[in-house]
């Protein structure tokens, strides 16, 4: 089970709201390599794991994505903080404030919603394990064009803090992957 | 949230992301004695943080929420509506 912590994992202070950023950054919460794929992915994989470690990893570094989950929410949510419609429509969000207001609905940078199909869970450790590599690399490489993208440090902060911690659950996957092979 | 809550949130989090990075390094080195004793020691003091934020600021998780005339778990902003988290 869960307990929920009434705090952020890391501090959000968003003094500017910036459309153009919360539009390319969303993919994070609902894209391909987004924390809700990364949460799902290590959730529904840590049932069949031949290592009690290696469940460890999953349930905990999929427990973590899930406080990323919140923090990508969080950056969206003070991104369009107060700018009225016309002017979310002018950067590209008019399809995406038509649907959902200012509510937090997981798609990716270009509006798609998020699926399921954006992960694997094969019951097969080594298969699984050698996703979640992959996985950690690919969203961080998407904080590092997120960053590229970005101006504000009060954005760049959050997503270089993140960015560190994908590459953290890379090693210890690396790890986990060690276990079951040697 | 004033200066002071947020100094103390951010020494908070600052444990926090230790003692979640020592967890999962324990996970795939659960013999390593010299992170064990870490663990235990900085739990320790992360333990006496969160009870002091607590004290002055309100409840980290529902276990710890209660309330005479309010039910103080809703009293305050969510995290995501305050800056800073
Ligand atoms: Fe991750």
């Amino acid at each position: 089970m869960w307990i929920y912590e009434r705090k952020l994992q890391y501090p959000i202070k968003i003094k500017n709201p910036d459309p153009r950023m919360a539009k390319v950054i969303i993919t994070q919460f609902g894209g391909p390599d987004g924390e809700l794929a990364a949460s799902l992915r290590y959730l529904c994989q840590r049932y069949c794991m031949p290592r009690k470690e290696v469940s460890g990893i999953l349930n905990d570094i999929g427990t973590e994505e899930l406080a990323h989950l919140e923090m990508v929410g969080t950056l969206v949510k003070q991104l369009v903080a107060g700018v009225p419609p016309e002017e979310l429509a002018k950067h590209g969000l008019g399809g995406y404030y038509a649907d959902h207001g200012y509510s937090l609905f997981p798609v990716d940078g270009n509006g798609v919603p998020f699926t399921a199909a954006y992960f694997a869970s094969k019951g097969d450790p080594v298969a699984d394990l050698v996703e979640d590599m992959a996985a950690e690399q690919k969203a961080r490489a998407v904080y590092e064009n997120l960053i590229d993208l970005a101006d504000d440090p009060d954005v760049i902060d959050p997503l270089r803090w993140l960015r560190e911690r994908e590459v953290v659950h890379f090693q210890r996957f690396g790890e986990a992957l060690r276990m079951i092979t040697e | 949230m004033d200066k002071k809550q947020e100094t103390m949130l951010r020494d908070l989090q600052a444990m926090d992301i230790f003692l979640i990075d020592l967890g999962l390094y324990l996970d795939t080195h659960p013999c390593d004695k010299e992170a064990l004793a870490l663990y235990k020691k900085y739990n320790e003091q992360n333990n006496k943080m969160r009870s002091q934020y607590q004290e002055l600021y309100g409840p980290l998780t529902i276990r710890h929420a209660d309330g005479v005339d309010y039910w103080q778990w809703v009293a305050d902003p969510w995290p995501w509506e305050r800056l800073g988290g």
